[in-house]
């Protein structure tokens, strides 16, 4: 189908502008600032010890 | 920010853990159902099939992790204003299973269990850190079945030994994913919680290298994911992640919400461990102790952290201070 007079034929290939409204989105927008430093990942992450270093406090990281 | 916790907010409940799921199946079907209504103007959607599956989320007692995955993506592809990908999103959800089988499932890294989408987003979802990318690989298969073994006798010994905690686990967690590490160089992982996935544990496979050792990383992570679903994700502290302080836990200076969760699943970790270091094989006895007494310590490290700096948010006051209030009765580690 052709379009009308007065469509823009490439409206289709940019970016739609969608209008979200954080309130109803579970967690709210995504932070710019990444998940971790947001808050909504946990990281356990840990240098790997020499085999004769005990861990720090004898147990896992967090 | 939504709070759902039981009279003792530190104690664990089952039924604490089961509102918590069914409070985010219907929050995920709600969110769900906006995002359709926002792109409707913009993208072609099956909005029948779209609103049947908003309607089994929102009845599920236990969601599938994927479909958090999933929204994040339709969320970011809606936020992109990408049409291709919001309508290839809504189409996914379409054909997701919805609700999370029940008990625990234990699925290997990389294994015939998941769909292409689904790895791809676990990748994006769990591996990527803000400064860090954390590469994780299948674990070999020794490992793998020892890893399997620690967790079920662990699992087994919850059960009997703290049944309460043991019923929130399972209300609140669906599946535990084995992974090897192949982190960067001279780091590796014990564990990775995302709300983004919210269900999923991904553990490190290498680290569970026996009953004690499998359930205290359990009830850590496990912990991790409850204080997620109790706060939808929201920070338990108001201090900007561009503050960093030290932690008991981990080699880099951390931001505050990452030192009250630690704080809270150290103290999960000492109540658990308190009611199921003698249901252990006497030989791993001694283990649960010693990693009983580290979590004591690493929650009253963090804690002397957290009430010299931290701008609690209600919620994160009132988690932290029953966890407080329930260390201090407890034995010094």
């Amino acid at each position: 189908m052709q379009p009308s007079p007065c469509q823009d034929p490439t409206a289709e290939a940019l970016p739609a502008i969608i209008v979200l409204d954080p309130a109803k989105l579970l967690g709210g927008l995504p932070s710019a600032a990444g998940a971790v430093a947001s808050g909504v990942k946990q990281v356990g992450l840990k240098e790997i010890p020499f085999p004769d270093q005990p861990q720090p406090l004898g147990l896992r990281a967090a | 920010m939504t709070q759902r916790v039981s009279p003792d907010p530190f104690l664990p409940s089952g039924a604490t853990g089961a509102a918590l799921a069914a409070r985010l199946s219907e929050r995920l079907a709600g969110s769900f159902a906006h995002l359709r209504e926002a792109c409707a103007p913009h993208v072609a959607l099956d909005h029948g099939a779209i609103g049947a599956q908003i309607g089994r989320i929102a009845a599920a007692s236990r969601l599938r992790p994927d479909l958090f995955a999933l929204h994040q993506d339709i969320l970011r592809a809606a936020q992109r204003g990408d049409r291709g990908a919001i309508a290839a999103g809504f189409a996914e959800l379409c054909a997701s299973p919805v609700a999370a089988a029940p008990g625990l499932a234990l699925r290997g890294w990389g294994g015939a269990g998941f769909s292409p989408g689904e790895a791809a987003r676990f990748l994006r979802i769990f591996g990527e850190e803000d400064d860090t990318r954390v590469v994780f690989g299948p674990p070999p298969p020794a490992m793998l079945i020892a890893a399997r073994a620690a967790l079920m006798e662990a699992t087994g010994v919850l059960a009997d030994a703290a049944p309460t905690l043991h019923a929130e686990i399972q209300a609140v967690v669906s599946e535990i994913i084995l992974a090897a590490n192949a982190a960067q160089e001279g780091m590796s992982f014990d564990g990775v919680t995302a709300f983004h996935a919210q269900g999923a544990l991904l553990l490190n496979a290498a680290e569970l290298r026996s009953p004690p050792a499998a359930l205290a990383t359990l009830v850590h992570e496990a912990a991790h994911a409850l204080l997620f679903a109790a706060t939808e994700g929201a920070p338990l502290a108001e201090n900007g992640p561009e503050e960093r302080f030290p932690s008991p836990l981990r080699p880099d200076p951390r931001p505050m919400n990452g030192l009250c969760h630690a704080c809270f699943v150290s103290a999960r970790m000492v109540h658990a461990l308190d009611l199921a270091a003698d249901a252990f094989a006497p030989e791993d006895q001694a283990e649960a102790r010693r990693l009983r007494d580290g979590a004591w310590r690493a929650h009253a490290a963090a804690w002397t952290v957290i009430r010299a700096n931290a701008r609690l948010t209600p919620p994160g006051a009132t988690l932290l201070d029953a966890a407080a209030r329930h260390m201090a009765l407890a034995r010094p580690g």
